[in-house]
């Protein structure tokens, strides 16, 4: 029974996993060529804990997603990244770390192998070895523009967006966040109404994600029904280059909207391709696929 | 006309106030009057709120439109540089602002991450949260943790229950010699530990066979990861006692990738930090070959003050470990050695207050230990669900020489020589078989070889006279076994049988039986003067004994272990019952015999909540007597003391009943342990001292022995989280009873101890760390009822360390001891120690410690009696000013 059950399955476990590390195979002729050097120093790191209360597709209730995030910021720019995607990216970018990714992968499969209750993804995850999230931007302050890296439906895209989209009206409430007081804004911007809670002690006009422009870092944003939120979890005053991007001419020039619409129709394949595998005894709750991307105003 | 507009409009406005209003202006650095770009522009109401907010432009410029200007705030900021405020109804527009530079300084803040985290069985404690300024090894981090402790030998124990793996990264690297890790490790590389309760380590006996231990994995930061970290201090000074240079040394070197691991370490040091204890094996396997030294020469005892006051040392250790992970299994290499040289110094001045007038005696010790030590250990193991296979390939090569001279009322010099060579092979395989069915082989096979040489010189009189003991013992064991246990519903049930077989040899020769001295003085003493003074003379019991041992005690045994456990909701309950079959065969030294054994155990858990933990375990039966007792000759086990076995066969029979409580709350971190233990043991031979002259002969009378032990013990660990900070309470008791015959008069000790020790610690400022610890502890001696005078000791340590500026630090401390000596005689002792540090990187650290400031070189005190006055003398580490340079990759 077990032995029936094992082999297609560790085929099919090699076989992602090679895709999984095909990062690692054809990035070694000349892997420097593929770094973009930074060309900004930070003083200031702050990292936030980003929330997404996703609908899971099988039970139909949100459940909450959670990734962290570091903001390097210098007085007229910011990187934002997932830290976890940064290490992964840097390790195939280093001969050694491509040894080390090679070695992680091979044992993973031998231990998936030797007992077929120790799946491959789930030993890599816990050893650290899985990228995380792979949406990065980078906010040019002096051009007015964000430049973002993303992936939709398994290819890599960046597009430019211009900063002058979003256009914050200060409100009355502060709170107190981590020993900073914050003031409210609020803006619709590109599709949901976002509220924000900036420090005018940290006079920078940075946020995480493509959020920006206040007279202050921001400290906590959320949309108006609570689906995405991200939370300032610490900030350091620091002294270091930007993080470098990897394998920036494979992505393909695109434009926000159409990597939305593009992240939409993958939702929406996905549902009806449940629904189909399950001859429509799985059929998704999800009501209302907007909430699936985070920019839902694709279509105007 | 085309001037006077903008004027007039401009003059409308500032009337009128409530029109909206164009503010424009610029913003300069006032260093140099450049135009900055980037700086934030707010106009605030009364209420201090942003109503509006601008940039400035990269000319500088800015312009905000606000809706009134009245009792508004204009204000200007940029990082690094001082914040502007104006009033906005009082300035003229457009305003040029000049920002002076100035340094930012941010609140900075990381969260709220919780320090400890519960998930299920896992308790996850973050290393960053926990870490003080002054730490430097994961090991001082872990003693900070509520519900962890490390001991001053560096063994750790959770909830007050040693652990059962300490694993890095999931892989068990070092097995038992985790002291390497947890002195190796930097805090700064380790992101989280995590504590893994009621901790299977077998793969294979998960959910079959239940574990009461808890297991320690460290998770490193992704930058520790993947990588080989390097770090290293090199350290020299002098010292002013022993007068000359000082140095510390470490090399530290760890590899943690998928599939090869590797820590290796090198450290030396002549500052009174003893290294051999950590490359200690705290999951060492009892020694199947049992043998233990007979000679007993030790070094001058050493006050009772931490020990790096009062170690004179020069130490090395070296260590190695790899892991590999293969196809299916993994392969451990280990290779450890560790060279101590240590010297300790005593002397002591005895005034007996005579009618005839003062008699002084004068003792001088002094004495040097040099050992080697060389340790390898090949493992590989296979640890899957269905199968798990250890072989465990080991060699341990110790040599011991003690060297001591005495100067006084028995001069002497020894010379003791006390190497031990083992080598053992273990084997495990288990097997599962249709989930619920195991079948374990198991092979152990030791040799041990313990010869020990003994060379007393006694410079009595004219005539030196050279004593020598020498003795051989060797023995090899072997145990082979099978078990088979199934389980059926939430029963588990087991047999594990075997055989085991044990040969072992031992000749002892003593070279001649010491004289004993003459009498000094007259007959007139009072009971306060030694034996030796008074003189007393009778005939010689010295002369009767046998000098030579040739012992063999060889034996076979069968034995056959039943065990049954059973799971009842949160109740597990485990019985085995061990039943041997034991034939020895002992040759000449005394008759054979055939022994039948049985030593039943019971363990009880219950756990009625995540939070709460109760164990009872009971444990009756009999055992044989340990076999190095069978010797019928005399063995001098030091220049004072002879010693003569049985030469009968005896068993012994123990109960011990004992409980534990554990208790946790995680998310306030709040952590209870408690334990409580009684243990009487009856054996039918009773240790005998008589002293004869200057010699104390030791033996074994058949009396009947009772002993007892009672022990009780609450440890109670809380975080502090205002400061960052974490405290720990703890207490023990301890009673206990024991027989002696003492110059043929049966004397019962009981001996009590109570101890109470609390320790604090924490950064209540930005700029101020601090550690405390404190303990008291009482004990006392009862003989016969007559109850000596409880001695107390009390220690306070504290630490403070002052960060004047984020690569500035600088440490006082000190620690106060008062250590009672006798009924009315108190030796307090300061000592006061400082140290500052530059770090101006994160890799590079450069201290300078000056310690024992005050220079404290002696530990003496004087106690009294009627008659006699007794002054002890013993040597301290002096000043030491040392400077350090650590590095770190």
């Amino acid at each position: 029974m077990h032995h029936r059950t094992s082999l297609p399955l560790l085929v099919a476990a090699s076989a992602i996993l090679s895709l999984h590390a095909s990062g690692v195979a054809d990035s070694g002729v000349d892997a420097t060529s593929k770094v973009t050097s930074p060309t900004h120093r930070a003083t200031l790191r702050a990292k936030y804990e980003f929330t997404h209360y996703g609908e899971n597709s099988i039970t139909g209730k949100r459940e909450p997603w959670q990734r962290s995030f570091i903001l390097q910021m210098s007085q007229d720019a910011s990187y934002f990244y997932d830290p976890q995607t940064h290490y992964m990216d840097s390790l195939q970018h280093d001969p050694q770390g491509r040894i080390i990714l090679s070695q992680a992968h091979a044992a993973a499969l031998q231990a998936f192998a030797a007992d077929n209750s120790q799946r491959p993804f789930e030993t890599l995850q816990k050893q650290g070895f899985v990228h995380g999230d792979r949406y990065r931007c980078l906010k040019d302050l002096t051009a007015g523009t964000i430049r973002v890296w993303d992936t939709a439906n398994g290819d890599s895209y960046r597009y430019s967006i211009e900063m002058a989209d979003l256009e914050w009206t200060p409100l009355d409430s502060v709170k107190n966040i981590l020993g900073y007081e914050c003031q409210q804004a609020e803006a619709d911007y590109h599709g949901r109404r976002w509220i924000a809670w900036f420090a005018p002690e940290i006079p920078v006009q940075h946020g995480p994600w493509q959020l920006q422009g206040l007279p202050g870092l921001i400290l906590e944003a959320y949309t108006s029904d609570h689906i995405y939120s991200y939370l300032l979890t610490g900030i350091e005053q620091c002294d270091e280059e930007f993080k470098p991007t990897y394998d920036d001419q494979r992505y393909f020039d695109s434009t926000r909207k159409a990597v939305m619409r593009l992240k939409a129709n993958a939702t929406r394949n996905r549902s009806a391709r449940i629904s189909a595998m399950t001859q429509g005894n799985v059929n998704i709750a999800s009501s209302d696929e907007e909430d699936e991307v985070m920019e839902p105003d694709y279509n105007d | 006309m085309r001037r006077l507009i903008p004027i007039i409009l401009a003059g409308l406005c500032t009337a009128t106030a409530w029109c909206r209003i164009d503010v424009s202006g610029h913003v300069l650095d006032a260093s140099d009057s450049t135009p900055l770009r980037g700086a934030t522009v707010t106009v605030k109401d009364r209420q201090g709120k942003i109503r509006k907010f601008a940039v400035s432009k990269s000319d500088g410029s800015f312009l905000i439109s606000p809706d009134s200007v009245e009792g508004c705030l204009l204000e200007v900021s940029m990082l690094n540089f001082a914040k502007e405020s104006l009033p906005l109804d009082s300035i003229d527009l457009p305003v040029t602002v000049a920002l002076s530079p100035q340094s930012t300084m941010l609140k900075e803040v990381t969260v709220k991450a919780e320090r400890i985290r519960a998930q299920g069985d896992t308790i996850s404690y973050l290393v960053g949260s926990f870490a003080q300024t002054q730490d430097r090894s994961i090991g001082d981090v872990l003693a900070r943790m509520p519900g962890i402790s490390v001991d001053k030998s560096g063994r750790v124990e959770y909830q007050g229950e040693e652990i059962n793996k300490f694993y890095i990264e999931g892989s068990d690297l070092l097995g038992g010699k985790y002291g390497i890790a947890t002195n190796g490790i930097s805090h700064d590389d380790v992101g989280a530990v995590e504590v893994m309760e009621q901790h299977q380590p077998m793969q294979v006996l998960s959910g079959l066979s239940f574990s009461d231990r808890a297991a320690i994995n460290l998770k490193l930061k992704n930058r520790a990861k993947a990588t080989w970290t390097l770090h290293g201090t090199a350290g020299a000074g002098y010292s002013w006692q022993p007068q000359g240079p000082i140095w510390d040394g470490e090399l530290f070197a760890m590899a943690v990738m998928p599939s090869f691991q590797n820590i290796s370490t090198l450290k030396t040091n002549n500052r009174g930090a003893s290294l051999s204890d950590e490359s200690l094996d705290f999951l060492a396997s009892r020694r199947g070959t049992s043998l233990s030294r007979y000679l007993n020469v030790t070094l001058p005892s050493v006050p009772n003050l931490s020990s790096q006051r009062t170690t004179f040392n020069k130490s090395l250790l070296a260590s190695t470990n790899s892991l590999w992970k293969l196809r299916t299994g993994t392969l451990k290499l280990q290779a450890d050695y560790t060279y101590s040289h240590l010297n300790a110094d005593a002397s002591s001045v005895t005034t007996y207050f005579l009618p005839q007038g003062e008699r002084v005696i004068t003792e001088q010790r002094s004495g040097t230990d040099r050992s080697h030590s060389l340790s390898a250990k090949s493992i590989y193991e296979v640890n899957q669900k269905t199968a798990f296979i250890n072989n465990t390939l080991q060699t341990n090569l110790d040599w011991d020489n003690i060297s001591t001279s005495t100067l006084g009322t028995l001069s002497n010099s020894q010379n003791a020589n006390l190497p031990d060579y083992y080598i053992a092979n273990r084997l495990k395989v288990i097997k599962r078989f249709h989930g619920n069915h195991l079948v374990t082989f198991g092979s152990i096979n030791e040799w041990e070889s313990l010869p020990q040489t003994l060379t007393v010189t006694l410079s009595e009189g004219m005539n030196p006279q050279a004593i020598r003991q020498e003795i051989q013992d060797h023995a090899i064991h072997t145990d082979q076994n099978a078990a088979y246990t199934f389980v059926a519903g939430g029963v588990t049930i087991g047999v594990e049988g075997g055989v085991s077989g044990y040969l072992r040899k031992m000749n002892s020769d003593l070279s001649a039986l010491p004289v004993a001295s003459p009498s000094k003085i007259g007959a007139d003493m009072q009971n306060d003067i030694p034996r030796h003074l008074q003189g007393e003379s009778s005939a010689d019991p010295i002369d009767e004994m046998q000098t030579v041992n040739v012992v063999e005690t060889n034996h076979i045994n069968l034995y056959a272990t039943p065990k049954f456990e059973y799971r009842i909701g949160r109740v597990n309950l485990t019985l085995t019952s061990p039943l041997t079959v034991s034939s020895y065969r002992f040759h000449q030294a005394i008759a054979n015999r055939e022994e039948v054994y049985f030593s039943p155990s019971l363990h009880i858990n219950w756990k009625p909540s995540q939070r709460c933990d109760l164990s009872l375990r009971a444990h009756t039966g009999n055992s044989p007597m340990s076999l190095n007792m069978i010797y019928p000759g005399a063995i001098m086990t030091d220049y004072r003391t002879l010693r003569q076995g049985t030469d009968a066969f005896y068993h012994t029979g123990s109960q011990s009943l004992s409980s534990t409580l554990s208790y946790k709350i995680p998310r306030i971190g709040l952590f209870i342990n408690g334990m409580g233990t009684m243990r009487r043991s009856n054996t039918p031979y009773t240790l005998s001292r008589t002293v004869y002259g200057d010699y104390a002969i030791y033996s074994y009378s058949p009396a009947k022995n009772n002993g007892e032990l009672q022990m009780a013990r609450l440890n109670i660990g809380k975080t502090l989280d205002f400061m960052r900070g974490s405290s720990s309470l703890g207490g023990t008791y301890t009673r206990q009873k024991s027989h002696l015959i003492s110059q043929a008069q049966e004397a019962i000790n009981i001996s009590t101890l109570y101890s109470a020790t609390l320790s604090l610690s924490g950064t209540p400022l930005p700029f101020l760390a601090f550690d405390y610890k404190g303990s008291l502890s009482a004990n006392r001696m009862a003989i016969n009822g007559a109850n000596a005078s409880w001695l107390h000791t009390i220690t306070n340590s504290l630490l403070l360390n002052i960060l004047p500026h984020s690569s500035w630090e600088w440490r006082i401390s000190g620690e106060h001891y008062i250590n009672q000596i006798s009924a009315d005689t108190y030796k307090p002792t300061l000592l006061l120690d400082t140290k500052a540090v530059y770090k101006p990187s994160k890799r590079l650290e450069v201290a300078l410690s000056l310690s024992n400031i005050f220079d404290t070189r002696q530990y003496s005190y004087t106690t009294y009696s009627q008659l006699a006055s007794y002054e002890s003398s013993r040597l301290l580490r002096g000043r030491e000013l040392l400077l350090s340079v650590t590095l770190k990759k």
